[in-house]
């Protein structure tokens, strides 16, 4: 068996009812021709993932090695990768705050501020493969160099890119091991960030401990969490805030089958409606959809939405429960649930109580992982 | 932690069986208007998804041929065309006479949060993670004749029994073409008034009227 066979990485799990750690990774590897990849670095050893996340698959030329992370790692808090050396990735992506940075809007090169909020880096091997609020990166890869070039963000060009690190010994000898490379090209660059931004794992929450039955959520927190994934059907006295209508179930991001993980959420009506998705698609349905994101650690990453509008949780739930607005492709999900009837023609709305909202707000909380914020295999290597 | 590797890289004969959705007769296009199925207005629909399951391939002259898939859960889905193949490894239409599939998922998989074929517990037909899936998904926007309002219309159909077994003769020894006609949801035998009965999601009765008119005529085929 050769590792540069590797096409695709599965893990399979075999379970025991409502708990464990998955005990046996399963690999299996089929014999497509696996493109440039030269079979170099260190697979990687100590990586484990909860059963509940599922199946993920890598790039067939891009595996995760313990050079690549480790260098991949290096270039995440590389200021030289900005135009004047002030910025790097970590600047809008903050392990202290989930990878997001506290901002409504994201601050690139010279202060310049972008017209959108930094989205968290958390469980990306589960996640879509379209990355930015807009899907305009069709995979992890591709979107590592887009804000390395922005003129807005970190405004380096790639050829200049490639001088600096190309006249870097330490880096020469880390893109060596990794890539089997003398030269160090785009591709690894994006390869080598790809791969630390894939062992960016949240799996340490509370809701996980529950999860894996190491800890049983208060009541509270139950009503929250089955509010969270529950659609409200009043024919029958269900209640339920539909949140898990768009964040599925364990990752709390969006669905990965094509585009599914993409949805208008009531933000605008027609005449405001933003492109969104639409930019990439060019498919009038896909306007004004965005990326729906991963609510893991949401309490660390204030402020919400893809433009930053809401400060608070409450206000998000505000939004969904009584200001939704209305335009033609606003999700179908939003605009029918309520827990209460509603004839035709009446204004959206989710009615939920104060006391519902107070649950789902406490379960939210419980997707805090104070583990991922503060594991030092995430953190600035460079800081020391 | 046990790692095990398998590999394997013999081409094997497979079988392609191919589903086409149709509307009325017309394919199936997102956000298209059609012609309400009560005759009162048009509808459009968003998304459309549905489980297939245990394929079944019987030999009345030789039983024994009878074929089998294993972990047999296939998703349906519909996003880029109307068209949707699958294929099953290692096998031929040669011997058969018959092919046998579900609507829906048999309830000790339905109630596993185990992955195998097209199940995984984060995708968009999981109702949450203890209660199984939706065998059908149907999601659109209602505007009747008489009014302007618009209805969202929702269907997620997946209590237990309402996994429904069909049975299908065939001749060809090439390929498999089903047809899926998506008004038969809410005609046949079961009329559903999008006025009346614009949402089928946790109410059995309403969900058994919905299951009933996909064991009817809504899979043939071709």
């Amino acid at each position: 068996m050769n590792l540069g066979q590797s096409l695709k990485l599965y893990i399979i799990l075999f379970m025991k009812p409502r708990s464990i750690m998955l005990g046996c990774l399963l690999l299996i590897f089929s014999c497509k021709d696996s493109g440039d990849y030269v079979e170099t670095g260190t697979p990687l050893d100590d990586f484990s993932a909860p059963f509940y996340f599922g199946l993920f698959e890598l790039p067939a030329d891009n595996p995760l090695t313990q050079e690549g992370v480790e260098l991949g790692r290096m270039l995440f808090y590389e200021t030289s990768l900005s135009k004047d050396s002030t910025i790097s990735c970590a600047t809008c992506h903050q392990q202290s705050r989930a990878f997001t940075d506290g901002r409504k809007l994201a601050i690139g090169i010279r202060g310049q501020e972008l017209d959108k909020n930094s989205m968290s880096l958390v469980n990306m091997l589960w996640s879509t493969s379209h990355k930015f609020w807009d899907g305009r990166a069709a995979n992890l890869e591709d979107q590592a160099l887009v804000p390395i070039q922005d003129i807005k963000e970190m405004d380096l060009k790639m050829s200049e890119v490639l001088r600096r690190l190309n006249s870097n010994p330490e880096y020469k000898i880390k893109f060596k091991s990794a890539f089997n490379t003398n030269e160090i090209k785009e591709k690894h660059v994006a390869k080598a960030l790809a791969q630390f931004q894939r062992t960016l794992i949240s799996q340490d929450s509370k809701y996980d401990k529950f999860l894996k039955g190491e800890l049983q959520l208060s009541e509270q927190e139950q009503l929250g969490l089955q509010s969270f994934f529950t659609h409200p059907d009043p024919s029958v006295g269900l209640r339920g805030s539909n949140c898990g209508d768009c964040h599925r179930n364990f990752l709390t991001d969006g669905f990965k089958d094509g585009l599914d993980g993409f949805a208008n959420n009531g933000l605008e009506d027609d005449e405001h409606l933003e492109n969104g998705l639409f930019d990439v698609t060019k498919n009038p349905l896909d306007k004004g959809k965005f990326k729906i994101p991963s609510l893991r650690n949401i309490a660390l990453t204030a402020p919400y939405m893809h433009d930053g509008r809401f400060i608070t949780l409450e206000e998000v739930l505000d939004h969904y429960n009584d200001h939704i607005r209305v335009s033609s492709t606003l999700d179908i999900l939003i605009r029918e649930a309520s827990n209460e009837y509603r004839k035709p023609g009446d204004p959206i709305s989710l009615k939920l109580t104060q006391e519902d909202k107070n649950d789902i707000i406490v379960f939210l909380n419980t997707l805090t992982d104070s583990t991922f914020i503060t594991n030092e295999k995430y953190a600035d290597p460079h800081a020391n | 932690m046990v790692w095990i590797f398998l590999s394997s890289c013999t081409t094997e004969k497979n079988m392609t069986i191919n589903f086409s959705a149709y509307v009325n007769g017309e394919a199936l296009e997102y956000g298209k208007k059609y012609a309400s199925p009560n005759g009162d207005g048009t509808f459009t629909i968003n998304d459309f998804k549905l489980y297939v399951s245990n394929f079944q391939f019987v030999s009345s002259a030789n039983p024994e041929k009878n074929y089998i898939e294993k972990d047999s859960y296939h998703l349906l889905k519909f996003q880029a065309n109307n068209s949707y193949f699958l294929i099953l490894n290692n096998t031929s239409l040669e011997p058969y006479d018959k092919i046998k599939i579900s609507i829906g998922i048999d309830e000790e998989s339905n109630l596993s949060t185990k992955p195998k074929g097209d199940l995984n517990p984060t995708n968009q037909m999981a109702w949450n993670w203890t209660s199984g899936y939706k065998f059908l998904l149907f999601e659109g926007l209602y505007s009747p004749e008489s009014s302007e309002n618009e209805i969202p219309i929702v269907f997620h159909i997946g209590f237990s029994e309402n996994k429904k077994d069909l049975e299908f003769d065939f001749s060809s020894k090439d390929e498999i073409k089903f047809i899926i006609e998506i008004n038969e949801l809410f005609k046949n035998p079961n009329y559903v008034d999008f006025n009346e009965l614009p949402k089928v999601l946790f109410n059995k009765e309403h969900s058994a009227l919905i299951a009933s008119n996909y064991a009817n005529s809504f899979i043939k085929l071709k």
